[in-house]
């Protein structure tokens, strides 16, 4: 019986390591010829490969079915809070730090099942404190946004 | 001597006293709170520690990484969930005590075994660090390929479940090292034409996404856990415990040793110590027959050995910049950003920050009994603190922390996609810590290797021309054959089997 996660695993490795040879075929070499910026990139990726495979062929081996599924819910809100991310990296420079941070902070604050009136009063409150701790604290300018000049 | 002064004057500005107290609550909060590591707190210290000076810097990633492995103790023995890995070997242990009506004992035992331990672990650090710095300094570009080889190596063989996925994480942090300018030539490469790739992948934000990031992931799959606290009087936590400590005076000594060792290898930590601890503790005991119905012996060991073992992972750090524990790696990425290269030149040329280090294990771990006393004291409100208001607030902490570090929305990108691959990893066996490790030794391994290859004019047998250079050489490749040991004594075994 195959163990597929681990097979996927192996199989992802063995790609990364083929596609980082591949890659490295360009670099340049030293002027007197020696292998220069490709050699270590190389044996790294020839070792992912070996590795990749001990995966692969383990994978084959008989094993205990492991019983680790999540529920569709719990894999969504997951998605949730990479999507939370995302959206930051979107709409921080259009809609400035204390809007975004709030907004995102709330969102997912209901997400995993905070209340109304204890969510906004809690996002609203992080977000302050975040902004004065790196603006005012540590001195790293947030995006202003559509609220600051 | 005067450097030692200098390090005590440090350490009594004001900036250190309020680093180390915030740094304490910061350690116990995330310490106690089970899903929160004391790697993920010294992950998400990482970007204000790049806006402090190097003494105060070092100061909180100790204070917080003590703190953090003592508080792990608590919800292990108030509500049977280890609020660190590091406490998971003695959980039920500490538990069953609890539920027998002895939850103070365990709690009081829990942080002096921890101080105690803390407190070992730091003076070996001193005595380790000191006399190897010396014999370091003659190394050249040979031996530090074979330090970091060998660390590397190490780390692939103490994995748990599976050495070649151990060895996929180290190789995918050594890979995504390796992005942008090369050191011979100045090669810019996998940067794909990308500007912000060109400096390379920053491992702050590639390590908050591992150990943030991915950690908050796991925590909402696996939903909410409905704690409820047994209730005990903090008061009565130090009743016996000096007893207790005494009669297992020579196991102390002993986890406290075994600590250390954990600590110098590299790869594993304090919670593979606390898992040795525990077996040595039972093969060794008087009374093998209690483990398991809630013991107190166990707890003394593992509760020594974790917190030993944080001060051993600093010895190879700071003498060979190779890290012990994951702790460490991240230590070395913060040394490397503020221009100090860990090392032996590290001790003669910025002594007090090797004495700042070793002082503030000392001072964290005295502060630890009074700062557990009032956790303990407010266990029962830490644990109640709202999941659903905890984790997205730890989100937007790892969203500006990987933004500070270079103004940049590239860093909050690489934090996020660090945490997919975390997460990957995570869910299919692959322990997350050895990227990072990859992802600081990296440079190391390849610059000493480039430069001994050119030296040498391409010939690898010099690698064994040097004395030193030559063991470190033949431990490395030991331990590369190790793999092959079990199948020549697997084969043995069958057939002795057989007959």
């Amino acid at each position: 019986m195959l163990k597929r996660s681990d097979a996927v695993l192996g199989g992802a490795a063995i790609l990364l390591g083929v596609a980082v040879f591949a890659n490295t075929l360009g670099f340049p070499k030293m002027p007197d010829g020696a292998p220069g910026p490709a050699l270590f990139p190389q044996i790294l990726a020839a070792l992912m490969v070996v590795f990749g495979l001990i995966i692969l062929l383990q994978s084959t081996r008989p094993h205990v079915e492991e019983d680790r599924h999540y529920d569709t819910v719990a894999i969504l809100k997951a998605g949730g809070v990479l999507v939370a991310i995302a959206a930051y990296v979107l709409l921080v420079q259009r809609l400035g730090f204390l809007i975004t941070a709030t907004v995102i902070l709330l969102g997912l604050m209901l997400m995993l099942g905070a209340r109304l009136r204890v969510g906004l009063p809690a996002a609203v409150a992080l977000s302050v404190f975040s902004l004065v701790l790196f603006e005012k604290v540590l001195r790293v300018p947030l995006p202003p946004g559509i609220l600051g000049g | 001597m005067e450097a030692a002064l200098s390090g005590i004057e440090h350490l009594a500005d004001p900036t250190v006293i309020i680093t180390f107290i915030v740094a304490s609550v910061l350690g116990l909060l995330f310490g106690a709170i089970p899903g929160l590591t004391a790697t993920m707190a010294v992950a998400l210290l990482v970007p204000f520690t790049f806006f402090m000076d190097p003494i105060p810097a070092v100061v909180a990633m100790v204070t917080v990484s003590a703190m953090a492995i003592f508080a792990g103790d608590i919800p292990a023995a108030l509500v049977r969930i280890p609020g660190t890995p590091a406490s998971a070997a003695y959980t039920d242990e500490s538990y069953k005590m609890t539920q027998k009506g002895e939850g103070e004992l365990v709690l009081g035992v829990d942080v002096v075994s921890s101080a105690i331990g803390g407190l070992g672990g730091a003076i070996c650090l001193m005595l380790a660090a000191s006399a190897l710095a010396e014999v370091a300094l003659q190394f050249t570009s040979f031996e530090y390929f074979w330090l970091a080889a060998m660390g590397l190596s190490a780390t692939i063989m103490v994995a748990s479940e599976s050495s070649a996925k151990a060895g996929i994480s180290i190789l995918l942090g050594l890979l995504l090292s390796t992005v942008g300018l090369d050191i011979t030539l100045g090669y810019p490469r996998f940067s794909f034409g990308n500007v912000e790739l060109l400096n390379g992948i920053d491992f702050i934000p590639a390590m908050i996404g591992l150990f943030g990031v991915a950690e908050v992931i796991r925590n909402v799959l696996d939903g909410d856990i409905d704690f409820k606290p047994v209730k005990v009087k903090a008061e009565g936590i130090f009743r016996g415990v000096s007893s207790t400590l005494w009669r297992y005076r020579g196991n102390m000594l002993r986890s406290g040793i075994l600590g250390v060792i954990v600590g110098i290898m590299p790869g594993a930590g304090a919670d593979i110590a606390a898992w040795m601890a525990v077996a040595v503790s039972r093969q060794r005991s008087k009374e093998p027959e209690k483990f398991g119905t809630g013991h107190i012996e166990p707890i003394v060991d593992a509760g020594t050995a974790n917190n030993s073992a944080l001060g051993g992972a600093w010895v190879p750090a700071l003498v060979f910049g190779i890290p012990g524990d994951s702790i460490t790696a991240i230590v070395i990425g913060v040394l490397f950003m503020k221009g100090l290269r860990p090392g032996p030149s590290l001790f003669s040329e910025h002594p007090d920050v090797i004495y700042a280090v070793y002082f503030s294990f000392i001072v964290a771990n005295i502060l630890m009994v009074l700062f557990g006393y009032l956790a303990i004291k407010a266990s029962a409100y830490i644990l109640k603190v709202p999941r659903n208001i905890l984790l997205p607030a730890i989100v937007m902490f790892c969203i500006v922390g990987s933004f500070a570090i270079n103004n940049s929305l590239f860093g909050v990108v690489v934090m996020l996609a660090m945490g997919v691959v975390g997460y990957y990893l995570e869910i299919n066996g692959v322990p997350v810590a050895p990227v990072v490790l990859g992802l600081v030794l990296g440079p190391i391994l390849e610059k000493n290797f480039m430069f001994s290859m050119i030296k040498t004019d391409w010939d690898f047998t010099l690698f064994f021309s040097r004395p030193v250079a030559a063991v470190l050489g033949v431990i490395t490749i030991a331990i590369w054959l190790v793999p092959l040991y079990p199948k020549l004594l697997g084969k043995r075994s069958a057939t002795t089997a057989a007959q």
